[in-house]
């Protein structure tokens, strides 16, 4: 897999690609943690640990993880059509209609932007995931490292949302960005080879907080 | 009912068990059997109609689901007709030996125009080191109707039993007219008690549910529905469809809410074997 990109450095590339500078809105997307803020269900750094540590290993983490790696697979080979079915199990997963907002909107960001800088990385709309798989694929990264940058940047954004809403000083905030690193690396690792029917996770409150943020009177986030 | 887990068995055959039903819209607006099949330890009963939907109670005889067993049902709604769909019992899960595959249970419903099925089983209770791979594939056609619940109790809270390992993978894939709207992947996979307990989990609530509405128009009964899950659950709507969550501290709880849930979208009595 780890063929040698065309261009500049993988990991720069990446760190662009995965930089909350990079304009996909990330920072409007908080997964349904404002809504556990807002019930008492995430309070502080342990909780907001265990909030982000089950979200990527047992949650959208791991999963996006999944159908970005088959992603990849599927656009180096050239497979169209499986790419179009990795998308449209990746939208119809979604468990919340703002959770289908978050992967939905975030992909096509990226791939305007994307498509606009990098005239291979393609331009129509496709769930973030799969947005990511096509770019990546297009510049031949190597797959390990793009799912450690995705599985990082999700988890940075989680805290982030967390500094702002639980709050968290910053410090604490960086402390569990460290904590998490050898998970994001760990399931990378497993994501690169699993198929895609070994998808699947246990985050039904993470669900719950997802759809109860759709209703929650006072938001900063748009999920 | 309160039989406690299987014990240890050597290497039997394991079960196999295969029904099939389908109903058809008949010219006195009721919906009839078209067709019946059944194989293994898998039943089918065909309790009296109350009404004109066709009921029908599958059943597994051999007792519980375990380790290489695989059990396969189908229904199916003709244009027009309502079948509804339960189970006699609630499905147990026990113990799986670690080098055997797990259980399987694939169901395949096939909705066709203006026809309506409602998928209704009773609860999956899992015990301790059990192993099932679930499916649940629907076909429906663009304005057919379907209602769907999978409630999951692990273990028995109340009689102090816990579920340590678990492999649990619960797959739903929802085509309406050809196109896959709705796909849910529940992958429960080794330490249960770690995997349950967080605030994203379950915080060690042992009791969910997935509820499932799609219909014509079925955003229009969003609020409705939340007000019915109350405060354990939660609702979302998109693309003609509602979907739902529900956790709960035990069945008994869950089975409460499911029931209410479900009442207004019914349109008619539940099964009885979903009486509490």
């Amino acid at each position: 897999m780890a063929e040698a990109p065309a261009g500049p450095d993988a990991a720069m590339l990446l760190a662009t690609w995965f930089s909350p500078a990079y304009p996909v809105g990330a920072y409007s997307y908080s997964h349904g943690l404002e809504w556990a803020v807002e019930s008492g269900a995430v309070t502080d750094r342990a909780t907001t640990e265990a909030w982000v540590r089950d979200c990527l290993s047992r949650g959208a983490g791991r999963t996006d993880a999944v159908l970005l790696a088959r992603g990849m697979a599927a656009a180096a080979a050239g497979e169209r059509e499986a790419l179009a079915e990795l998308a449209a199990l990746a939208e119809a997963l979604a468990p919340a209609r703002e959770r289908h907002l978050e992967t939905m909107s975030q992909g096509a960001a990226f791939a305007r932007v994307t498509g606009a800088v990098w005239p291979d990385a393609g331009t129509e709309p496709l769930p973030y995931p799969l947005a990511v798989a096509r770019a990546a694929a297009a510049r031949a990264l190597p797959a390990r490292m793009v799912l450690g940058f995705y599985l990082q940047a999700f988890a940075a954004n989680l805290v982030s949302a967390a500094v702002r809403l639980v709050p968290l000083g910053q410090t604490d905030g960086q402390r569990i960005i460290a904590a998490l690193l050898p998970l994001c690396e760990a399931l990378a690792a497993e994501a690169e080879a699993a198929p895609v029917e070994d998808i699947g996770g246990c985050t039904l409150l993470a669900d719950i907080a997802a759809m109860r943020h759709e209703t929650q009177y006072s938001r900063l986030f748009r999920s | 009912m309160s039989a406690a887990p299987a014990p240890a068995r050597a290497r039997q055959p394991r079960t196999v068990g295969v029904s099939r039903i389908s109903a058809r819209l008949a010219a006195d607006g009721r919906s009839r059997l078209a067709g019946l099949y059944q194989q293994g330890s898998a039943k089918i009963l065909l309790p009296t109609a109350r009404d004109t939907a066709l009921e029908a109670v599958l059943l597994n005889t051999s007792g519980g689901i375990t380790g290489g067993d695989r059990l396969s049902y189908s229904g199916e709604a003709g244009a027009g007709a309502r079948l509804v769909l339960t189970t006699q019992a609630a499905e147990r899960l026990y113990k799986s030996w670690p080098d055997e595959a797990p259980g399987r249970l694939a169901t395949r419903l096939t909705i066709g125009p203006g026809a309506r099925v409602d998928w209704l089983p009773q609860e999956t209770i899992a015990f301790d080191r059990s192993a099932l791979t679930r499916s649940l594939d629907v076909e429906m056609a663009g304005d057919a109707t379907l209602l769907a619940v999978e409630p999951f109790i692990l273990g028995r809270a109340a009689m102090g039993e816990r579920v340590r390992e678990i492999r649990l993978r619960d797959h739903w894939r929802v085509r309406r007219g050809g196109r896959l709207v709705y796909a849910d992947a529940l992958r429960i996979d080794g330490a249960a008690l770690e995997a349950l307990a967080g605030p994203a989990t379950l915080a060690g609530g042992f009791a969910f549910a997935s509820l499932l509405w799609v219909a014509p128009g079925a955003e229009d009964r969003l609020e409705a529905l939340r007000a019915r899950l109350g405060p354990d659950g939660a609702a979302s709507a998109r693309d003609g469809f509602v979907s739902m969550r529900l956790v709960a501290a035990d069945g008994l709880a869950l089975r409460r809410r499911i029931i209410d849930t479900l009442e207004p979208l019914l349109g008619r009595a539940l099964p009885r074997v979903w009486r509490l």
